[in-house]
């Protein structure tokens, strides 16, 4: 298979199997492999929080990066990340909403459905109203998507305080942890919406590889080798929202992971995208993976919420980001 | 060698800008295998010309006759080198070659072909303007040499522009290359005295009209170089070719 001899996919699908491994025998309770046939406590821990929370690292890890690898193309930024679009604040104004009404519901496995459920729409609304507002004529103005992404979330994170000035305790203390991001709550339900969508999306990007380099040639010149410009925007764009609205609803604002990956890939395999969307869908799964073992082992027998490790780790790796790229800009004196 | 295929034919071409016409009912005939220079001062029409043919505008009134044969896709039917890149990616330059859907062998004979292969490897965006545009070109001609020669158009929007007279060489001989081989080549630049040795045609656009179409010494007259470009000069003929003697940048 011509996938199996691509640059890099060996040695990441050899860390993700390593990651997730990792993932479901370390804990506060170690599991040891060999063991298991003869522990009876070791199977629910292992079937019943370990592999559900592993899958749902693994997917969410791989959506958001993948989402990101898409943004970084498509709008030719490589600090776009996929809470540019609006996609975060959007679901998180969603998932406020139904927390601040609910105060404290969130015990029950089956409360997490509503909570995801306006997660999702409030992020497809915000990214719709962000294409909107981007939009001149047929095509979009990618600088006008950019500006409208962050007066959405601002506008969203307005909302957000305000809902949470407004809520009890309960619901003050919920939306804080939802906004954080965690996988502490998945449960076998909350990892089938990726499960289904993350392999469809693999499958409808796995040649768009030439498309996307094309395209970074601007819109005129990538039309002009033939390449059907705005419904390549038009298709990328909606596949990296539905990914990161899944992601979020189902385990909250886990920050810079969507950055970070794409911008490690570039780094170790080369501008190319030829093979980045399953580059980036492997290294987020590994990513994540290994954050949330580090968030379940770092304080155990308690957690930290996974989405404040990754936006502890990716702060600095932006600045760092930020500097190497000025630096840079300075010396080619563009 | 026998050009086959059909000529571009232009008829009525206009374009409306936001302040006055750029383009003003222009109708040609533009030969195909034959070295064909677009001339005219700065706001001439040159680029809105290009654009136009090259799909990018849609005239406001006018028709483009491609001749029997053309393939449907603009892409399959003319390359263009247009006046601005805007690239940033952190391509090396052979990958920007490769762009145009060749290998990465192919890419590098195009690099070559310019005399810029040392630079292969080497970011895009780490290279000098007048490289840059050398990659651009590399890319273009590669598009170029995909299609059928006798369908084939290349536009070329001041690809001389920055660059020194070997590398401007290069590319004179690179597009002579295609227009032999039966290719329609179109190039504009205001480096008269670099492309006119080369041009067999000079299509003159003044203020968005043809005014005038013919062999280089016809069209460059000295009332024209007066009038439109503010200057005394001539052309000076010689057998296959000719030059343009700039006598005084007065009028």
């Amino acid at each position: 298979m011509a996938l199996a001899r691509a640059p890099g996919l060996k040695a990441l699908s050899l860390a993700f199997l390593l990651a997730f491994g990792a993932a479901l025998l370390l804990g506060p309770v170690p599991l040891r492999p060999w063991a298991l046939a003869e522990d009876p406590a070791a199977w629910p821990i292992l079937w019943e929080l370990r592999l559900p929370r592993a899958l749902l690292a693994a997917l969410v890890g791989a959506a958001l990066a993948l989402a990101g690898a898409l943004l970084q193309a498509l709008l030719r930024n490589p600090l776009a990340d996929p809470a540019l679009l609006g996609v975060s604040g959007g679901a998180a104004l969603g998932a406020a909403a139904v927390l601040s009404l609910g105060a404290g519901t969130l015990a029950s496995a089956f409360a997490v459905v509503p909570v995801a459920g306006a997660a999702f729409l409030g992020a497809l609304l915000a990214v719709a109203m962000v294409l909107r507002l981007g939009q001149r004529g047929t095509q979009l103005d990618l600088s006008g998507v950019l500006l409208a992404g962050v007066a959405i979330n601002t506008l969203c994170g307005a909302g957000v305080g305000l809902l949470m000035m407004l809520a009890g305790d309960g619901g003050l203390r919920s939306i804080t942890f939802w906004l954080f991001g965690s996988l502490a709550n998945a449960h076998w339900l909350s990892p089938l919406p990726l499960l289904i969508t993350l392999p469809l999306t693999l499958l409808l990007t796995r040649s768009w590889g030439q498309a996307l380099d094309q395209y970074q040639l601007g819109d005129r010149e990538a039309a002009h080798h033939g390449l059907a410009v705005g419904r390549l925007q038009r298709e990328g764009l909606l596949v990296a929202t539905l990914l990161t609205a899944l992601a979020v609803a189902v385990a909250g604002i886990i920050g810079f992971l969507g950055l970070m990956v794409p911008q490690g890939l570039v780094r170790w395999f080369g501008p190319s995208h030829r093979h980045r969307l399953p580059q980036a869908a492997l290294a987020g799964a590994t990513l994540l993976l290994l954050a949330d073992l580090l968030a379940r082992l770092l304080l155990a027998p308690a957690e930290l919420p996974v989405g404040m490790l990754t936006a502890l780790l990716g702060g600095p790796f932006f600045l760092w980001l930020l500097r190497r790229q000025l630096s840079h800009s300075l010396a080619d004196g563009a | 060698m026998t050009i086959r295929g059909a000529a571009l034919t232009v008829e009525g071409l206009s374009l409306s800008g936001p302040r006055q016409a750029r383009l003003k009912a222009l109708s040609v005939t533009l030969p195909r295998g034959q070295r064909l220079l677009l001339a005219g001062p700065n706001g001439a029409g040159k680029s809105s010309l290009l654009d136009v043919l090259s799909g990018d505008v849609a005239p406001s009134a006018g028709t483009l006759h491609w001749g029997p044969g053309a393939p449907a896709p603009w892409a399959e039917r003319r390359a263009y080198l247009p006046q601005r890149n805007a690239l940033a990616h952190p391509f090396s330059a052979a990958q920007v070659v490769a762009l145009a859907g060749v290998g990465a062998s192919d890419a590098l004979d195009h690099l070559e072909e310019l005399g810029i292969k040392d630079w292969a490897e080497q970011p895009y965006s780490t290279l000098s303007g007048g490289l840059r545009r050398l990659v651009h070109m590399a890319r273009v001609l590669a598009q170029l040499d995909r299609l059928a020669p006798e369908v084939g158009w290349g536009f070329f929007d001041e690809p001389l522009a920055n660059l020194d007279w070997r590398y401007a060489g290069r590319v004179l001989s690179a597009l002579a290359r295609r227009s032999a081989a039966g290719y329609g080549i179109l190039l504009a630049a205001h480096e008269l005295n670099l492309a006119l040795p080369w041009a067999e045609q000079v299509l003159l656009l003044i203020g968005g009209h043809g005014e005038a179409f013919g062999a280089p010494a016809a069209v460059l007259t000295p009332e024209r170089l007066a009038t439109h470009w503010g200057v005394q000069g001539h052309f000076e003929a010689w057998e296959g070719g000719g030059r343009l003697v700039l006598d005084s940048l007065d009028p």
